[in-house]
């Protein structure tokens, strides 16, 4: 038995046969090792074959072809011993939600056979480990989600594994959350000699491993120590200062468009970072708009984005039918939209339609210069589309939203942070007519949601944090539904179907089962169907949540097109890189709302001078947390 | 477009949804349609408490030929079969208590005289207690047998007679003929009640509630929308099993079709009231289940389809007025097997409409009201 490695794959596979329809291959020969008393790391978009990685090396399935060895013995072959020796949380770790903390600790060991002796000492290192030690009597249902996921943790250390494997521990905690769960992987590595394999989403968690491997599509594209892997990018990752008068997300919207030249580009501390694809040239156009490239140090996320992006591309050459229809595509929609502007008047399509329209067949030139066109004046007057004063929401006792005003304008992207339990869910739903309020006013699109809450809806669109349309009904189905309750006639609902067919992509799928569609296509579907009736308002909770980076571009970008239509975006979050998008954010903490502003603004709040927003997030909720200690 | 179309489009697009999601699904396309024939013939033959081949014995200690032309009318309804005949009664007790007999007659030496002189003849019927249900409905039976005896034996004219039977309405006690027409109800409120039941929960399980509740429909939109599909598949197997006790049981309807589905239209409204209601308060399909299966076992037992309600004691009758199956129960019977008119029932509809607005209105705020 060798005893460095953890675990040893060499060219796995597998396929998964589904009769009727076409052989997937989830993973396709790939090889790899987990060091013993290290954390190895696993990152890749939605898809990639985390799961079913993580779940060959559980037992829970048998590979197709090539060797798994795990603590020396193959899984294969000997899966029940081996099972005996790891401990596996899933995505979702099954807590029995109706008992408490301790009831589901003491279930656990029963389930492992823990005996009676060592289960005292061991519950409370674990209990202390995830600060549950004050919580034991509650029940599991009742914790934030973070503590969920640190007692799903502590269940699954109740047997102390030899190799730990976990999925995506970390999708839907806040910040805080996953620095406490993280503190909780490094002691354990520590302190007891243990291998753990982790997937995640997010690149900070990725940085902490030991080594990373970075799947896409069932294959591996590159894996080292994360240095090595940041090194693949170094080079190609540059920097622009946002000029004045323009928003940070339209030039970023702009650079991203321009495949040309660049693979990525996100906002981030109040400029644009972008990475160069393989040719690594200046971008041209960037001088005619008084902006100017800088190179900077490049990091594990851009080696990431970049690997992906390239990866695609090659997928999409060899696909290049694909193109040819969406030029088929774009030759239809300007056919239709020549037609459309000398009918309008009869038809009584409003201007958005148009501009929506003309905007879909503008050059790449046009569509940047409009992105990077100062509006000085238009920003200034913007009318009040949400005005939130003195806004009070309790549950007998338990104040979830204290006394919060504010006001959003028109075509704002408006972001709401917090940590879990802060409060930013209950505003969130009291805004769009969820939730009533305890007291307070609350006018949304020129209509006060307390007196009128049907009327005001019209104006209204939302997308849930979970997929929530009919999952049985078609693509079209769900569409038709919601043009019909959204009271839309049944011509306008023809041509807004197509349009969001059109504008999302959804030609392909129109007749498959909502439900049975992939997550980003799902995600798609639900902007479709909130956005049918272009809405003035569109609200939007936690839609980025368990996405893979590559969507989440994608989203953004739409988000942008949004916004410079008028819409108003109001938006909750997990993700404090993705407030660099927001027009404005407000952070909650224990329902009180500790700051708003602009995110370059609430850089400023930082004393320690942090960029970060994700440092800036967390330094802001802890000096309001210092400043009511105080005040007490 | 005037509001009343968009309202009207807008409750037409959840219907639409409803629809679908109810028929797409082939498990509940299953659910919907099996367990109407599997209950219907489940009641129709196996659960009827009417008796066939009862094994009996008798004693005669006249020997005359009126004792056994008694006999003959007991064999010709085809209902009892002899077993053995006895020499004296003192045997009666052996062939009961070992199960070979379940009834015992003695004609007394006397009868034949007896009834020449037009004066009383005593025949005693012993039968076995053991289960009271089928020892009452031998009894019931055989005052039938000697009731019919008497008329032919005394020559009494037939009319009084017919007229006394036909006030049974189930002249041969045939059990399925007032089961039948109850299942028509209890049927089709199981049904209901599941099905509105479990439409608002799925959505809230699924979140797609809140994406109906963001969109500028009224509580009362979603409401009727829902409630259409409900009706539709509530009628449905109403008719599945009125057509089953007509055609296949040979229950013969003397009522008017449009009064008995006035009946049924206004009793699944009063079931899907409940059952939104309970969807309403209950957090998760689990829950919905729970309370349509705690809910029904009373209405069922309350309703009066095993027992009749005036035998209940006081307090549970008043209980009964909350219970929409009675009334539905008491209204469906009528005009199928009365063939009532619409006057004659009229009031077993104002409970169950008390009850429809009742919950109807509680559904329609708990719709927004409650959080969860």
């Amino acid at each position: 038995m060798d005893t460095k490695w953890a675990v040893q794959a060499n060219h796995v596979s597998k396929n998964f046969i589904i009769p009727g329809k076409e052989t997937v291959h989830a993973l396709q020969d790939v090889s790899f090792t987990v060091e013993r008393g290290a954390i190895t790391g696993l990152i890749g978009p939605d898809g990639a074959g985390k799961t079913t990685l993580m779940r060959l090396l559980a037992g829970l399935m048998d590979v197709t072809s090539g060797e798994l060895d795990v603590l020396g013995l193959s899984v294969n072959k000997e899966s029940e011993k081996v099972q005996a020796l790891l401990s596996y949380m899933p995505q979702k770790f099954g807590l029995y939600e109706d008992l408490s903390v301790q009831e589901n600790m003491n279930l656990y060991a029963d389930l492992h056979g823990i005996p009676q002796t060592i289960r005292k000492e061991r519950f409370t290192r674990l209990l202390e480990m995830t600060g549950l030690t004050a919580f034991t009597g509650r029940q599991a249902g009742r914790l934030s989600g973070g503590m969920k996921q640190k007692l799903g943790l502590a269940c699954t250390l109740v047997r102390s594994p030899k190799l730990l494997l976990l999925d995506e521990p970390t999708v839907g905690v806040d910040p805080f959350s996953r620095q406490e769960l993280w503190a909780i992987l490094h002691q354990l590595i520590k302190s007891d000699d243990l291998a753990v394999f982790v997937s995640t989403a997010y690149m900070d968690e990725a940085a902490q491993c030991k080594e990373v491997y970075v799947l896409n599509k069932g294959r591996f594209l590159a894996h080292g120590t994360p240095d090595e892997l940041t090194q693949l990018s170094q080079g190609r990752c540059y920097q622009v200062r946002v000029p004045k008068g323009l928003l940070m997300r339209d030039v970023q919207a702009a650079i991203i468009d321009d495949s040309d030249y660049v693979v990525d580009a996100v906002p981030e501390g109040g400029a644009v970072r972008y990475i160069k694809n393989k040719r690594n040239q200046p971008i041209p156009w960037l001088a005619q708009y008084q902006m100017e490239e800088k190179p900077i140090a490049s990091r594990l996320e851009d080696t990431f984005m970049m690997l992906l992006k390239e990866d695609e591309l090659a997928r999409k050459q060899d696909s290049s039918l694909l193109e040819d229809r969406r030029v088929t595509q774009a030759a239809l929609l300007s056919e239709k939209q020549s037609s459309l502007v000398e009918n309008k008047e009869e038809l009584g399509i409003d201007k958005d339609t148009i501009v929506a329209r003309q905007q879909a067949i503008l050059t790449k030139e046009d569509i940047r210069n409009r992105l990077l066109t100062p509006h000085f004046e238009e920003r200034e007057e913007r009318p009040i589309e949400v005005s939130v004063s003195h806004l009070i929401r309790r549950f007998g006792d338990f104040t979830a939203v204290s006394n919060t005003s504010f006001t959003v304008q028109k075509g704002e992207v408006f972001g709401l942070l917090g940590p879990n339990g802060a409060g930013k869910t209950t505003t969130f739903r009291m805004l769009c007519g969820l939730l009533p309020v305890t007291s307070g006013d609350l006018m949304v699109g020129g209509v006060d949601v307390v007196k009128s809450r049907t009327k005001a809806r019209t104006n209204f669109g939302y997308v849930a944090q979970k997929f929530s349309l009919y999952g049985t009904l078609s693509v079209r189905e769900n569409l038709n539904f919601f043009g019909g309750v959204y009271g839309l006639s049944d011509k306008r609902k023809e041509e807004r179907i197509e349009a969001m067919l059109d504008e999302f992509k959804l030609h392909d799928v129109i007749d498959m089962a909502a439900g049975e569609l992939p997550g980003g296509y799902k995600q798609r579907l639900s902007m479709a169907a909130a956005l049918l009736h272009q809405p003035r308002i569109l609200f939007l909770d936690e839609p980025t949540s368990g996405i893979d980076p590559l969507t989440r571009r994608n989203f953004w970008r739409q988000i942008t097109k949004l916004s410079k239509m008028g819409t108003t975006i109001i938006i909750t979050t997990h993700f404090m890189e993705e407030a660099e998008y927001c027009d404005r954010i407000m952070i909650q903490d224990a329902g009180k709302l500790i700051a708003i502003g602009k995110p370059d603004d609430l850089r400023k709040q930082s004393k320690s001078g942090a960029i970060n927003m994700n440092d800036v997030f967390i330094e802001i909720v802890l000096d309001g947390r210092k400043a009511k200690e105080a005040a007490i | 477009m005037s509001a009343w179309r968009l309202w009207w489009q807008q409750v037409w697009a959840i219907t639409i949804k409803e629809l679908l999601t109810t028929f797409k699904d082939p498990r509940s396309r299953i659910v919907l349609i099996i367990p109407v024939f599997v209950q219907g013939f489940l009641f129709g033959y196996a659960a009827t408490y009417n008796l066939n081949r009862v094994p009996y014995v008798y004693v005669d200690e006249s020997h005359s030929q009126r004792a056994r032309d008694f006999i003959d009318a007991i064999n010709y309804t085809g209902i009892f079969t002899l077993k053995e005949v006895l020499e004296s009664p003192s045997q009666i007790a052996s062939r009961i208590e070992s199960g070979e007999a379940i009834m015992a007659v003695v004609i007394p030496q006397n009868f034949d005289s007896q009834l020449s002189n037009r004066s009383k003849a005593e025949v005693q019927l012993i039968t076995d207690g053991k289960n009271s249900m089928t020892a009452g409905l031998t009894t019931a039976y055989m005052t039938e047998i000697a009731q019919q005896f008497n008329h032919q034996q005394l020559g009494l004219p037939d009319g009084p007679v017919n007229l006394s039977m036909r006030t049974w309405f189930n002249p041969n006690l045939q059990s399925s003929w007032t089961f039948l027409p109850g299942l028509i109800g209890l049927v089709s409120m199981t049904q209901v009640l599941m099905l509105a039941g479990l439409s608002v929960a799925r959505e809230r399980e699924n979140g797609t509630f809140d994406q109906l509740l963001v969109t500028p429909v009224s509580s009362w939109q979603i409401m009727i929308a829902k409630s259409i599909p409900s009706m539709i598949i509530g009628l449905f197997q109403s008719t599945v099993l009125l057509g089953l006790s007509v055609f296949w049981f040979q229950v013969p309807f003397s009522g008017s079709l449009l009064v008995l589905y006035a009946v049924l239209i206004v009793f699944v409204l009063s079931s899907i009231g409940i059952g939104l209601s309970i969807s309403a308060i209950a957090n998760n399909m689990q829950q919905v289940l729970v309370y349509v299966f705690v809910l029904l076992l009373p209405l069922a037992l309350l309703s009066g389809l095993a027992t009749p309600v005036h035998n209940m004691p006081e307090s549970l009758q008043v209980l009964t007025y909350a219970n929409p199956m009675r009334f539905a129960l008491d209204a469906i019977r009528r005009v199928y097997l009365e063939g009532v008119g619409m006057g004659a029932i009229i009031f077993d509809f104002i409970p169950m409409l008390v009850m429809t607005f009742v919950t109807m209105v509680l559904a329609a705020w708990l719709f927004r009201n409650k959080v969860v």
